[in-house]
């Protein structure tokens, strides 16, 4: 008996203790991922943290709702569908509704991209590298930080600025800048670019990343914005200088043909002679470029020899299509036609934008090819076109504009405009008076920038969106253009977006813009 | 002296011999008989009752049935023993955690539900039949073979963790709930434990209540084999019955042109055949469904055993759905010596499902009766191809047969034990298990189905494997001791550690070759067009439990628990919880005043309180990360990685419960339930919303409070209790209020998602969690007076209204409507929810109905994005996709496809009085109307059963019935989708008709 109770403890005990032994450790462990206090230990990671910058730069720039409503709140484009609104957009619809008329993702998107780049500048710090190389590394991350802000502060007026990463969660109720704060921060950190940032094309740096003659367009693009709106004409001559610099590099130039600059018709077109800073796209999942998608030919359709399939949220305006003079090559990049299964379908301006049309074309407008890529294996579903944000074109008019304005008719603007002018295939103009010219200047920023998301700046800054979209959407009305609706608004030079709702409840020290009075 | 010692010894032996019957004079069968001092000896009685052992003279026979009260009488040689029903149920236990306690003692809120029950419903799930059985539990169905429902204990007491109950199956806490693959025919019983003194026991896992599920054993004195197999046939059931013929060309017609656009049908109506039926194509007219099972169970000297094996099959309505199970159970106990006993639980299932959710979704948007499923020459009718008012390609019949979807799951669950009785009132158990589950996942669309005929596209697929493995290992100390037979003490001390990893691989391609061979050859897709990928978590969980129970003299019961959970989940400042409870109850029958009362013939009244916690929240999210943000330089990826910041605050959702009731029964045939509670849950998971200047846009933390408060009732008893004619009855009622007490910080109100639909999801202080918003509808615009009103109270949204769209109210009088004049629809689940089971037996016929219902709830259908996972609507109980409330009311402009019930209401010029919005209507949105007060009821089960036993002379057959079973036959509800509960139409509803064949041997 005594055996036994004997045998039972030491068993209890024995097994007591085998499963007792099971850790006691809590700790997480996790499989696919690293702490990040353990990462930046050398430049190769550091570099990839400055890619991860490029990337969300990428997803803010080309969001493809916020290239969708810049273009479609001006008379450069007009819906085809109804769905994300876009007729009301057309109709600048309850402009002053944060919560729904409004870029919902464009302010979170781009203080996403500047906390990298502050992540970049401060965890920098800890890695021992080559000086140059380190300072071509920030200086990159500073360039995409101001370009942020430049976004930002067109649409939305003064912002926060945070003045380094976010590592804790206490103090991130930080209240907005002036305007003028916020152009200093902009300028000083692109001045640092300027003289950290290689020329395009040096040996060992990529070509696709930011330049020295990048942050010089850049610099001229802010400078003639400031001066248009704050009407300083000093602005005007840093706008000169800037332009002039790039134009002396000699490192760009503009393309001959210009449907060679479309990746759609062009293999080659990525990062070619004209382009000074492009949002590079591939064929790869999450590296697609959606516009290809979204601004399509039709409603869920897969064209064969057209790339992947399509939907269609918005289009050029008809009328914008129509002004072009017959001869202009760049109406080349329009996809006005095509034959599918033995049909043939073809876009007719006098069907006012119904679908089908009367030659069975299936959306409102022409197809804007600067979106698509017809190259990339249809099946893959993966269009990568890149999309431009700053080309040589748009230095050559803004030198053209800055120095039109210093003085009125120079030969020196003219001859910048007709550069552009001409390689459109256009006979060169003649000699013009300032405001003729002014006007000539901004005709071409038209034709040569339509649906690339620049318009929409260059009407607001020299106060032109108001009357050209009373008159654009007043015509439409008239005509019984599809999905048109009478105006509910007409924008003033001072017009500011609001602050969406959501990032104005997150932070109560922010305070929303006053509603925008219509004109 | 030997001699003489072994004649005494010869001449006191006897051969005894009887026959043992209940109360009505039917002979028992099994009965065991045992020598008192030695039960080693004895015998079991035979198909007519009758005995017969040889035993010492003066011996006592102990006779016992389980369900009976057992007999001990002196052996004599021609016996006639008559047992009678153990009605008191003293001794009837309720598994609760860790071990088991007498009913009588619970002082919690528990509710049981034996196998009979559970297995009266053929399905493949076992919680199916939990339906409308207990108080307090709401079971939602999701009508799609092979799918696990979703269950409520108490109300929904999260907003972004899970609100599912803990599973324990053997004693086996499972981290992966989905017990579909658990055969329900080896199901002993089911125990819902509700309220904190009964789930504190589970810690950080008890706040949303648990369910016990235990299988079968094989009892001590018994040998049985039981067969039981059920074929029957399903019959889709709520078809919505679209409009066709005449009325659709009128329909179309009409709607068109008020919309401002071309009418579709421009010939004179009779030159047109709009005589498809796209529901009755895409459904099958009947699907087979079949249940065997097969369960050895008995003992044999010292090991008691259970054996089973089972098959299901039930094929789907729609073609391309169905589901297999095939599964294997084992449960060994063996008492090796006096101290040490052995055993194991292990079960195996193999099951194969096939998915196709989308066929019917969309049939109100493209099912134009007008188009035939197939052209003239055989080839199938993609509508989108020629018709220009349809844009998508669409044809389910064609889509079904082309694509497929597969998933096997292998599942295996096993617990091996040992317990040893270290003193006599001492043991300690150590159990060790591993719930290891093995699936994989086949996908492939063909280049034939309609969508990639159209636009040229080859075939894609994907391959999928999933390994989700849980272990735990338990020591547990159970100590119980009676004093003076009037305190009765037990304690118990648990130590247990248990971990979670999963581990998946996905390959998916498009492009591929030949239709033929699918993606099972990945190598066949286009090289460019594939993608991997592979992720692996774990979650780790160690507890310290105790609990302690006291019994004064079976009148003043106390229980107490407590618990302290580690979890791997928490930030690394929470990492310990402590969850404490206790229950006082209060036997008041077994006073002197009550004791021998003739009406209330037992009476307990209970109370508890306790905290338990919800540990649900995900894995990882209190760590900072370092993620990937690839870039590409043009042509190839460059490699990018981003920080994310973490909380090391983060911990467990936290839960007070307070119960109390009391358990009456009346004339020892009527029984009372009755239990109130206070559930309140604080430490809410949610990512709180952040400055997003700083770069983010949120951070999960516990903020937020809710509370459910609500009250359960039973009522049941036997209505008639006679030789031929037994009735027995029991309703059951539950009520629960839910409220959002706190959110963050001052906020009062956040939007989760505003759709264009025009429903919403907000969460509001003073509303529900999981409650819907959406306008408030003032009916249809009926006559030029109210047109005009309209036009003035809210001139823009009501500038192009005209008769026959819906007008609504303009909340805040701002002069429009919009986003600011939601109503609260109220939340998702029912505010009462009921049961009703019944049962009849008259000789040998017997009939058993039950359902189940709900009154005042909104429904979520309509939403856009509607899964039951990481979406806006993840509160919701099921996956529901319908556009059923698009055609029915032209929502969003569209003229989309009504009901013949809703198209006989439309408001028309010839039907001035129609409540449905007129064809083509404008500006129509979800509102109060139709997504709101929802109520349903559903008959479940009716089942018809003959009791063959007594015609049966055959030795060896202990029981042979038949059985008929009419499942969800009848069903009510105030609106047509063919889930009644949540209107969702993507999967049909099936009506059952079931022959059975229950046989024990």
């Amino acid at each position: 008996m005594k055996n036994n109770k004997i045998y039972r403890y030491v068993a209890t005990t024995l097994l007591a203790l085998t499963l007792l032994c099971s850790c006691t450790n809590l700790q997480e462990s996790p499989y696919t991922f690293i702490d990040p206090n353990s990462f930046y230990q050398n430049e190769t990671q550091l570099n990839e943290a400055l890619n991860s910058v490029y990337a969300q730069f990428r997803k803010m720039a080309g969001n493809y709702t916020y290239i969708m409503r810049l273009e479609c709140c001006t008379d450069f484009g007009q819906p085809c569908y109804t769905k994300e609104n876009c007729p009301l957009i057309n109709s600048w619809y309850d402009i002053n509704n944060a919560s729904t008329y409004t870029f919902t993702s464009v302010w979170s998107q781009a203080y996403t991209a500047i906390n990298r780049a502050n992540t970049l500048l401060a965890r920098g710090e800890g890695v021992d590298m080559d000086a140059t190389a380190k300072a071509q590394m920030y200086a990159q991350a500073r360039f995409l930080r101001a370009y942020s802000y430049f976004i930002l502060v067109r649409l939305y007026g003064g912002v926060p600025i945070p003045t380094t990463y976010t590592s804790t969660l206490e103090g991130l109720e930080i209240p907005r800048e002036s305007v003028e704060s916020v152009y200093n921060y902009i300028i000083s950190d692109l001045e640092y670019c300027e003289t950290n940032l290689p020329v395009r094309g040096t040996s060992g740096y990529d070509i696709w990343r930011a330049s020295k003659g990048a942050a010089q367009a850049l610099l001229g693009e802010i400078y003639l914005t400031r001066a248009s709106m704050e009407g300083n004409s000093a602005y005007y001559q840093k706008c000169v200088d800037y332009c002039q610099k790039v134009i002396d590099s000699k490192v760009y130039s503009l393309i001959p043909n210009y449907k060679n600059l479309w990746y759609a018709f062009n293999a080659s077109a990525k990062n070619n002679a004209e382009s000074i800073f492009e949002l590079q796209y591939t064929a790869v999942s999450g590296q697609e470029n959606t516009m290809h998608r979204m601004f399509g030919l039709g409603n869920s359709i897969t064209i064969p020899g057209f790339g992947a399939y399509f939907y269609h949220r918005y289009g050029p305006s008809i009328y914008a299509w129509q002004s072009y003079n017959a001869a202009d090559t760049r109406l080349g990049a329009f996809i006005t036609s095509y034959t599918w299964n033995g049909k043939n379908y073809e876009f007719v301006a006098s069907d006012k934008g119904f679908y089908p049309g009367s030659k069975n074309w299936l959306t409102s407008t022409p197809g804007n090819a600067k979106y698509y890529d017809f190259q990339t294996n249809a099946a893959l579903m993966l269009p990568c076109a890149n999309f431009y944000m700053l080309r040589y074109s748009e230095v050559l008019l803004n030198y053209a504009e800055a120095k039109n304005q210093l003085s009125g008719g120079s030969s020196d603007a003219l001859a910048k405009l007709n550069e552009v002018h001409q390689r459109a295939g256009l006979t060169a103009l003649g000699s013009l008076g300032q405001s003729e010219l002014d006007n000539a200047i901004f005709q071409e920023r038209g034709w040569e920038f339509i649906g690339e998301g620049k318009i929409y700046y260059d009407e607001l800054r020299t106060n032109r969106l108001g009357a050209r979209v009373k008159a654009f959407v007043a015509q439409g009305v008239l005509d019984g253009m599809y999905q048109f609706q009478a105006l509910n608004f007409v924008p003033k030079k001072t017009f500011l977006w609001k602050i969406p709702q959501s990032d104005l409840d997150s932070n109560p020290a922010l305070e929303q813009n006053p509603d925008n009075v219509s004109d | 002296m030997m001699i003489l010692f072994s004649v005494g010894l010869y001449a006191q032996t006897r051969t005894v011999s009887g026959i043992v019957k209940d109360t009505n004079g039917e002979p028992l069968i099994g009965v065991a008989v045992q020598l008192k001092d030695n039960a080693k000896t004895g015998t079991i009685t035979d198909v007519n009752g009758k005995f017969t052992l040889t035993t010492p003279t003066n011996a006592s026979l102990v006779f016992s049935y389980m369900g009976y009260v057992p007999q001990t009488l002196p052996a004599s040689s021609s016996m006639a023993i008559t047992l009678s029903e153990d009605t008191k149920k003293l001794d009837e236990v309720i598994v609760v955690g860790y071990g088991t306690m007498k009913k009588s003692d619970l002082t919690g809120s528990a509710a049981q539900i034996k196998t009979d029950a559970l297995t009266a419903t053929v399905a493949g799930n076992a919680l199916e039949s939990l339906q409308g059985k207990a108080s307090g539990v709401a079971v939602f169905n999701n009508n799609k073979p092979g799918e696990s429902p979703s269950i409520r204990v108490r109300g929904s007491g999260s907003i972004s963790a899970s609100n599912e109950p803990l599973y324990v199956v053997d004693g086996f806490p499972l981290m992966d709930g989905n017990i579909s693959d658990i055969n329900p025919s080896d199901i002993e019983s089911m125990e819902v434990l509700k309220d904190a003194s009964s789930t504190a026991i589970y810690g950080s896992r008890g706040a949303n209540g648990v369910v016990m599920i235990t299988t079968k054993k094989g009892v001590q004195g018994t040998k049985n084999l039981t067969v039981t197999s059920s074929v029957g046939v399903q019959i889709p059931g709520r078809l919505s019955n679209f409009i066709r013929g005449t009325d659709f060309i009128n329909f179309m017609n009409a709607g068109y042109t008020n919309q401002g656009s071309l009418a579709p049908f421009t010939n004179d109506v009779s030159t047109y055949d709009a005589s498809t039926n796209w529901e009755k194509e895409i459904l099958k007219k009947s699907a087979l469904v079949q249940d065997y099972n097969v369960v050895f169970d008995g003992s044999s000297s010292d090991t008691n055993y259970m054996l089973s094996f089972g098959y299901y099959n039930q094929e789907g309505l729609v073609a391309a759905q169905g589901y297999q199970k095939y599964s294997l159970h084992t449960n060994l106990q063996h008492k090796f010596n006096k101290w040490l006993t052995v055993g194991t639980n292990s079960q195996f299932a193999y099951t194969v499902q096939d998915i196709y959710d989308s066929a019917l979704s969309d049939v109100s948007r493209y099912g134009w009766a007008s188009e035939p499923v197939k052209n003239s020459d055989g080839s199938y009718n993609i509508a989108s191809t020629h018709n220009t008012y349809l844009n998508d390609p669409w044809n389910p019949v064609l889509d079904m047969g082309q694509t497929t979807n597969q998933t096997t799951n292998n599942r295996f669950l096993t617990n091996v034990f040992a317990e040893i009785q270290l003193l006599k009132d001492l043991k300690f158990r150590a159990n060790v298990g591993v719930d290891i589950k093995n699936s994989r996942n086949y996908q492939y669309s063909s280049s034939e189905t309609s969508k990639n005929s159209v636009s040229g596209t080859k075939g894609s697929g994907s391959n999928t494997w999933y390994k989700n493995m849980s272990k735990v290992m338990e020591n547990i100390l159970t100590y119980s001791h009676t004093w003076d037979k009037k305190h009765r003490f037990s304690a118990t001390g648990v130590y247990s550690w248990q971990d979670f990893t999963y581990e998946n691989a996905a390959l998916s391609g498009s492009g591929f070759e030949n239709d033929e061979t699918g993606a099972w050859d990945m190598t066949l897709a286009t090289t460019s067009s594939v993608t991997w990928a592979s992720t692996k978590y774990s979650n780790k969980l160690i507890s310290f439990t105790g609990r302690a129970t006291y019994a004064y003299d079976d009148k003043y019961l106390l229980t107490a628990t407590s618990r302290w959970d580690g979890s791997s989940r928490f930030g690394s400042n929470n990492k310990w919880g402590y969850f404490p409870s206790a229950g006082f109850g209060w036997r008041a029958t077994q006073e002197p005043f009550l004791k021998n009362n003739k009406i209330i013939t037992d009476l307990k009244l209970r109370t508890s309180f306790g905290i338990t916690g919800n540990q649900e929240i995900g894995n990882y999210k209190s760590l900072a990360q370092l993620v990937a943000a690839n870039y590409t330089n043009g042509s190839s990826i460059v490699k990018g990685f981003a920080e994310t910041i973490g909380n090391n605050d983060l911990k467990w959702e936290r839960t007070t419960q307070w119960d109390i009731g009391f358990d009456l029964v009346l004339w020892d045939r009527l029984n009372v339930n009755v239990d109130y509670y206070r559930r309140y849950t604080n430490n809410l998971l949610y990512t709180v919303p952040i400055p997003t200047s700083s770069g983010y846009t949120s951070i999960l933390s516990n903020v937020g409070e809710v509370s459910n408060n609500g009250w359960e009732v039973t009522f049941g008893g036997k209505i008639l209790d006679q030789k031929d004619l037994k009735i027995d009855a029991s309703v059951n009622l539950t009520y629960n209020k839910n409220r959002i007490e706190k959110l963050y910080g001052d906020v009062t109100e956040v939007a989760v998602k505003y759709e264009t639909s025009g429903l919403a999801r907000i969460l509001k202080v003073g509303n529900a969690v999981d409650a819907v918003y959406a306008r408030k509808s003032l009916g249809i615009i009926k006559t030029q007076e109210q047109l005009d009103w309209y036009k003035k109270t809210v001139p823009t949204t009501a500038a192009n209204a005209k008769l026959g769209d819906e007008m609504y109210a303009d909340i805040n009088g701002d002069g429009t409507i919009s986003s600011s004049d939601y109503v609260c629809l109220g939340s998702v689940q029912p505010k009462y929810f009921y049961g009703i089971n019944l049962n009849a037996q008259y000789k040998d016929f017997g009939l058993s109905i039950y359902g189940q219902g709900g009154l005042k709830y909104a429904s979520i259908v309509g939403a856009e994005n509607s899964s039951a996972n990481g979406s806006a609507w993840a509160m919701s109980y099921a996956d529901v996709g319908s556009y059923l409330l698009y055609g029915e009311n032209q929502i969003l402009n569209n003229v989309y496809i009504p009901t013949e019930y809703a198209y006989k209401r439309m408001w028309s010029t010839t039907n001035t009085d129609g409540d449905y919005p007129a064809a083509g209507a404008h500006g129509v949105y979800l509102s109060d109307r139709t997504n709101a007060n929802w109520n349903y009821f559903i008959l479940k089960n009716i089942q018809l059963s003959y009791d063959l036993s007594s015609l049966l002379k055959f030795k060896g057959i202990k029981k042979l019935a038949i059985n008929l079973n009419f499942q969800n036959f009848v069903t009510f509800a105030n609106h047509r989708g063919y889930n009644p509960v949540n209107g969702d139409t993507s999967n049909p509803w099936a009506k059952s008709i079931l022959f059975g064949v229950n046989a024990k041997f």
